[in-house]
């Protein structure tokens, strides 16, 4: 009935149905809806695995039966020589060189060995499929067909847009919608030309459009040697007392902070205190305590993350000020009052800001406090023993 | 052919050369293999009197909390039902190994599958693991349940020891906690009372874990996982971490001392008292001296304060503030106020108790642990000998670095260093720090 490894990949099919079930009814919601469908490929996985075991027959001949030993495809000698051999050397060769060289030629290395090793093993298995090496052949595509044509298709896309992706780094900022605008045209016209001219032939078609691949595949790489225009960083926080003291949008060159900085924050995103603006009123909660806080307790020298929500309905950003010390410098008292905050915050956004307080609070002149410039009398004071 | 039995191995003996082989072959077997059940027994024997220790305060199999019970609950019939899976198992081997071992009989009919049986024993482990797995993620949603914390700790780990620290707080006791408490390396807790833990790390990733009172817990830089800890009784229940974190892993170990409520809030009362200066002209008062010199850049002593003279030549007094962010990698240093009022240092690796002083307290019965406990590290009791080689050389007893020269990122050290200091040096230090309980 069924084969050996059939009945593993059966069992193993059974196993991931349990387990989809138990995920999905002990955990529920949205997190145990997204595991179980995760489990449910697991099912899909094997049972496919089955089925080509089941089908293939596991490549099986009994040894008893004499006959058909000598007859089987294992008796038969290879239908060709094989390159995933020396393919499978290259991969490993470059897997060695990247590991002291670059990472880039690891990772190509680890790719080049995982394809010579899947090749060289459905090679082998298909020309012990049966006796006819016809037939083998078409095991293999059969095998085979289905994971290169995708794989070869996604790379060779993903190489024109990546080496296209460099011409746009490449040029300047402003040639870019030129750049997107006359492609896009000749692609529309080539396709348009394409459509109304049935008649023409197949390998002119393909022809232009490998010259058109080739073209941006050879521009892309001359562009990536050549290296990206520059491109300025916008910080996400801001220690300039000018800035993260006033309400309002910040000028100059401090501006971009508000124009150009992302607000997202991660789904997984840990705070030990959450900050929150609404009706004009700032409010504090602690992980763990309950009720809202006027003083919230954090660890000294310990990356702490502070969660702001705007729930007001203009943008505010959020201010944390870190005291104020005194030093002597060359017989001379310096005052420093350390602060930081957050760009512009929008109606309903949030923003978390990672704050060090290198120092405890009873070493400054002045309280820790987290604070909204523009929003009066509303401040919560940080204690950091 | 005839049959003989040797050493209780059954074997036959036939007349031909090759079987007389065999008949010697198996004679070799029975030495060896008598010798492997000896062994195994040994083995067996003594496994069996490691599972009888009865100084193991780690054990996992007596919990001492709601959470530890918990999982205590759980895992107790989980692995009875894997030991009898495994009996079975092992008989069934046993049985045909002997039943069906090589005797020189002839082949018997093979035979290819036997639906019925490898559908009900597919079928049999998945009904096991469904039995198994769904009271398993049941409990780990209830360990996860911190919705009615009465009582907040902040666990910060670090290169290789834990800092707690008690924020200001309504719970923990009547009247909460006014202000902030910072010791190490004793979590000091109150009884019956539902204790959140908010574990984080300075440096690397660490792992928390008192197996009397609840699972473990990743300490991860940049975020705060929650630990419920709930301890029925009043004691000392000991921990270890448990992600490998550096040189020092080893000796990064921890106790949550769990008190009576009242006895919990002498020890409040205790952590938050003024800070009592020295006599003049004593050892201790010269100590204090020494300790501003060569401790307080890293290690805080609350309301410890020195006299200068300011920018205009006043005489004035401040603050004598540790900045341990300028010379340590995890930027912190255990705080040092109430040194003598736990019974550990270095990570809770050595007692500060001599051995009679220390199994005074770890001994005592629950109405008189809080009041052994809260009496502190005397000089009586002073385990002079450990803390003296630590000041002697803190690297020599508990390895910072592989090789001792190398410093971390920006010329830091992870760990105390070697001060070089004189034995009076350490004389006065002692003294002072023997009156910070």
């Amino acid at each position: 009935m069924f084969t050996t490894g059939s009945k593993f990949f059966l069992g193993a099919t059974v196993l991931s149905i349990v387990a989809t079930i138990v995920v999905g009814v002990t955990i529920g919601g949205g997190a145990g809806w997204q595991a179980a469908v995760g489990l449910a490929t697991t099912v899909v996985v094997f049972a496919f695995l089955a089925g080509i075991n089941y089908f293939v027959r596991d490549g099986n001949v009994p040894s008893m039966q004499q006959n058909a030993a000598a007859q089987s495809a294992a008796a038969q000698p290879p239908a060709a020589n094989s390159m995933w051999p020396l393919v499978a050397a290259l991969g490993a060769g470059l897997v060695v060189v990247g590991t002291v060289s670059k990472p880039l030629v690891f990772k190509i290395g680890v790719v080049v060995l995982l394809a010579a090793a899947v090749e060289w093993m459905v090679q082998g298995f298909s020309e012990r499929a049966s006796a006819d090496a016809a037939y083998n052949n078409t095991v293999r595509k059969r095998i085979l067909n289905p994971l290169e044509f995708p794989l070869l298709a996604g790379g060779g896309l993903g190489l024109i847009v990546y080496s296209f992706s460099r011409i746009m780094l490449w040029i300047d900022k402003s040639g870019g919608p030129v750049i997107f605008v006359v492609v896009g045209a000749l692609v529309l016209v080539g396709g348009f030309l394409f459509a109304s001219r049935p008649s023409l032939k197949k390998s002119l078609i393909a022809g232009v459009c490998a010259i058109g691949a080739l073209g941006i595949i050879s521009t892309g790489a001359v562009m990536a040697i050549d290296g990206q225009r520059h491109i300025p960083e916008y910080p996400t926080t801001l220690s300039d007392p000018a800035v993260c003291n006033e309400e309002g949008e910040a000028t100059g060159e401090a501006a971009e902070i508000d124009e150009k900085a992302s607000q997202s924050v991660a789904a997984k995103a840990s705070f030990a205190v959450t900050v929150s603006l609404r009706d004009g009123k700032l409010t504090a909660t602690e992980l763990g305590l309950e009720g809202e806080r006027t003083v919230v307790t954090v660890s000294r020298s310990n990356a702490t993350n502070i969660m702001f929500r705007n729930f007001d309905s203009h943008e505010h950003r959020f201010t944390v000020r870190m005291g104020s010390f005194t030093t002597t410098e060359n017989g001379t008292a310096v005052t420093t009052k350390p602060l930081v905050c957050t760009q512009l915050v929008d109606h309903d956004g949030e923003q978390m800001l990672t704050v060090v307080f290198p120092k405890t609070s009873t070493a400054s002149d002045e309280p820790f406090i987290i604070e909204v410039p523009g929003v009066e009398g509303q401040q919560i004071e940080v204690v950091v023993p | 052919m005839s049959h003989a039995t040797t050493k209780g191995v059954r074997s036959h003996v036939v007349s031909s050369g090759r079987s007389q082989q065999s008949v010697s072959t198996v004679h070799v077997m029975s030495s060896s293999g008598h010798r492997a059940v000896r062994v195994a027994a040994m083995l067996a024997f003594g496994a069996t009197l490691a599972g009888c220790a009865t100084n193991a305060p780690q054990d996992t199999w007596k919990p001492a909390g709601e959470n530890a019970q918990k999982i205590q609950d759980l895992q107790w019939w989980v692995f009875a039902l894997a030991g009898v899976v495994g009996l079975v198992v092992f008989g069934v081997i046993v049985f045909v190994v002997v039943k069906f071992r090589d005797r020189g009989q002839d082949m018997p009919e093979q035979t290819h599958g036997n639906p019925a049986l490898e559908i009900g024993l597919t079928i049999l482990p998945a009904l096991i693991l469904l039995a198994i797995s769904i009271p398993t993620v049941s409990t780990i949603f209830q360990l996860a349940k911190t919705d009615d914390t009465q009582c907040v700790v902040n666990v910060t780990g670090q290169q290789w020891w834990w800092e707690y620290d008690y924020p200001a707080q309504d719970g923990c006791l009547p009247g909460g906690i006014s202000e902030p408490i910072v010791t190490s390396g004793q979590l000091v807790l109150p009884t019956g009372t539902k204790v959140m833990l908010r574990i984080t790390s300075r440096d690397v990733i660490h792992s928390y874990w008192i197996p009397k009172l609840n699972g473990k817990r990743d300490a991860v830089p940049g975020r705060v996982h929650t630990l419920r800890m709930q301890a029925d009784e009043p004691g000392i229940y000991s921990g270890q971490c448990t992600e490998f974190c550096g040189l020092s892993h080893a000796r990064m170990r921890m106790e949550a001392v769990a008190l009576y409520p009242a006895d919990f809030a002498t020890w409040v009362a205790n952590e938050t008292a003024d800070y009592v200066a020295p006599a003049a002209d004593t050892l201790a008062a010269t100590g204090e001296a020494t300790y501003v010199a060569q401790c307080s850049r890293c290690h805080q002593v609350n309301g410890l304060t020195q006299s200068g003279t300011d920018a205009d030549g006043n005489a004035v007094t401040t603050p004598v503030l540790a900045n341990p962010d300028l010379y340590l990698v995890s930027g912190a240093a255990p705080n040092l106020s109430h040194l003598m009022g736990r019974n550990t240092f270095a990570g809770a690796t050595w007692d500060l108790l001599t051995d009679e002083c220390r199994d005074r307290v770890w001994n005592a019965s629950p109405e008189a642990f809080g009041t052994e406990y809260l009496k502190g590290v005397t000089s009586e009791c002073l385990n002079e000998f450990e803390l003296r080689e630590w000041l002697r050389n803190a690297p020599a007893k508990k390895p910072m670095y592989a090789d001792p020269n190398l410093a971390g990122p920006d010329g830091k050290l992870r760990g105390m260093p070697d001060l070089g200091l004189s034995e009076s040096q350490i004389d006065e230090l002692i003294a002072y720090l023997l009156e910070r309980n």
